[in-house]
């Protein structure tokens, strides 16, 4: 009886425990300048349906080109893969707004993830991106295991953002 | 002229107290700091630390204390008008979130998202008085003018919980759109709102028949929801639209959307009833509306992950 009470004690406190971190929405933000008109930036990107620049991405496949509710589902690799939806498509102002609907956090370690991609052209007359995101651990509840953090998420989201970046840069400005 | 001089001391004291104008106290969630603008000058006159993640606010009647909620910390930290510190801290709960304070400023009021329980705390001594169970992660806390009920919107049961404050219980629950997160009333104490994140819209409550008289479209996921002061219109911020909207009360008609920065969260309106404050997420910044002429007026740069959940102004 003693046991069993001391073991639910046990219990009780790790629930409790447990519950001490809430799950609060992440940011990253990273820019990088191109040496390029705006408008050859744009051509590269402005396409939903390809995404091939990104080194990560080995196809891309979708429908709705580049309407809003289009879809496009991203390779990684072998099963590996990113379903996306386009919200916002403003090609007037060199932007859009996407947002991740299915994602494996073994993918990537977030949820709920919507992110801006914009252009602007500099005084200089080169281009800077702006690739920003927001969304959520890949671990919802409390006590996250490492791998499914706010850090892993912010870390996983920022490394994506730098390699694409630095590829278009190299590409672009070749 | 002895008159004349009478008649500049009083004009100058009265213009004193209209010069008192209030905080807005805005919860920065990424870098566990306050915001405090002084709504005369709109700028930010002082950053307070707080617990881990504060993202509920809750400035009380009299304007005399601030709650803030730290769901990270499961934590609520107290801060004091006159001293512009933190004179409190106590723990609450695993998650803490909506937070709200009695018609009579005597009760405190917060729910938390983790264990679906509403908790009600004295404001003074803070002791906690009742534990009532709500629904599933509720978000939104509002208090009926007359002082005798509390709504709770329960965003993972689309539901709204209402409680009677005279009895400690929940005595009605009903349907709201998909994933209603904050809610208000008007001042009258008729409607009550709910920003339903999932379906795009606000539900249209009437507090004596608990019926939802109409759902309002709004822009991509809703946060909050307030009303002006004059309870002529009612105005929703669109989290991923960047956009406010505004509908008039009563005709429910559209008055359109004024486009703010990224991810626009926390709304209060001020009681000089012609500005509106808006915080802003992504971009770490509050923005001032005219809400007369319906046009953004000023930027105000804040902390990182700017919510200010709940009524940061009073």
């Amino acid at each position: 009886m003693k046991v069993t009470f001391i073991l639910l004690l046990s219990i009780l406190s790790v629930t409790t425990e447990s519950f001490a971190h809430g799950p609060s929405r992440q940011k990253v933000v990273e820019k990088i300048v191109i040496n390029a008109p705006i408008e050859k930036v744009w051509d590269s990107v402005k396409n939903f349906q390809n995404m091939n620049w990104h080194p990560a991405v080995m196809s891309t496949e979708g429908e709705g080109g580049n309407s809003i509710g289009a879809k496009r589902t991203l390779t990684l690799g072998p099963g590996a893969t990113i379903v996306e939806s386009l919200e916002k498509y403003i090609p007037a102002q060199h932007k859009f707004f996407y947002r991740i609907i299915d994602v494996d956090t073994a993918v990537i370690p977030i949820n709920n993830y919507s992110s801006w991609f914009k252009l602007n052209e500099t005084s200089e007359g080169h281009t800077e991106i702006t690739w920003q995101g927001a969304f959520y651990r890949g671990y919802m509840n409390n006590n996250p295991p490492e791998n499914l953090n706010d850090k892993a998420a912010i870390a996983a989201v920022t490394s994506i953002y730098v390699s694409g970046l630095s590829e278009l840069k190299k590409i672009l400005e070749e | 002229m002895k008159a004349f001089i009478a008649g500049l001391i009083i004009a100058s004291s009265f213009n004193s107290v209209l010069l008192a104008q209030p905080y807005a106290f805005i919860t920065n969630q990424g870098d566990d700091t306050v915001s405090v603008i002084d709504t005369h000058s709109d700028e930010v006159i002082k950053t307070l630390t707080v617990a881990s993640g504060p993202a509920g606010v809750a400035v009380n009647i009299t304007g005399s204390t601030c709650f803030i909620s730290s769901p990270d910390a499961a934590t609520i930290s107290v801060i004091d008008s006159q001293t512009l510190s933190v004179s409190h801290t106590f723990t609450s709960g695993s998650g803490p979130l909506g937070i709200a304070i009695s018609s009579d400023d005597k009760h405190l009021y917060v729910v938390d998202w983790y264990e679906g329980m509403l908790r009600i705390y004295n404001s003074e001594d803070y002791q906690l008085l009742h534990e009532i169970k709500v629904g599933k992660s509720p978000a939104g806390i509002v208090t009926h003018p007359n002082g005798q009920s509390l709504y709770v919107a329960n965003r993972d049961d689309d539901s709204l919980s209402v409680i009677d404050l005279t009895k400690f219980k929940v005595v009605n629950t009903i349907k709201l759109g998909h994933k209603p997160f904050g809610l208000a009333l008007s001042y009258s104490g008729k409607w009550l709102f709910s920003a339903n994140v999932g379906s795009d819209s606000v539900s249209v409550i009437d507090t004596v028949t608990l019926h939802e008289v109409i759902q309002l479209q709004t822009g991509s996921s809703p946060y909050a929801v307030t009303t002006s002061i004059d309870d002529k219109h009612l105005i929703v911020s669109n989290q991923k639209d960047d956009s406010i909207s505004l509908f008039d009360i009563g005709s429910w008609q559209a008055r359109g959307r004024i486009a703010v920065g990224t991810f626009p969260e926390g709304l209060s309106a001020h009681p000089d009833g012609k500005r509106l404050y808006v915080s802003s997420w992504f971009d770490n910044e509050v923005y001032v509306l005219d809400t007369v002429e319906f046009k953004l007026i000023k930027r105000i740069a804040t902390g990182n992950g700017s919510r200010a959940f709940g009524r940061f102004i009073r």
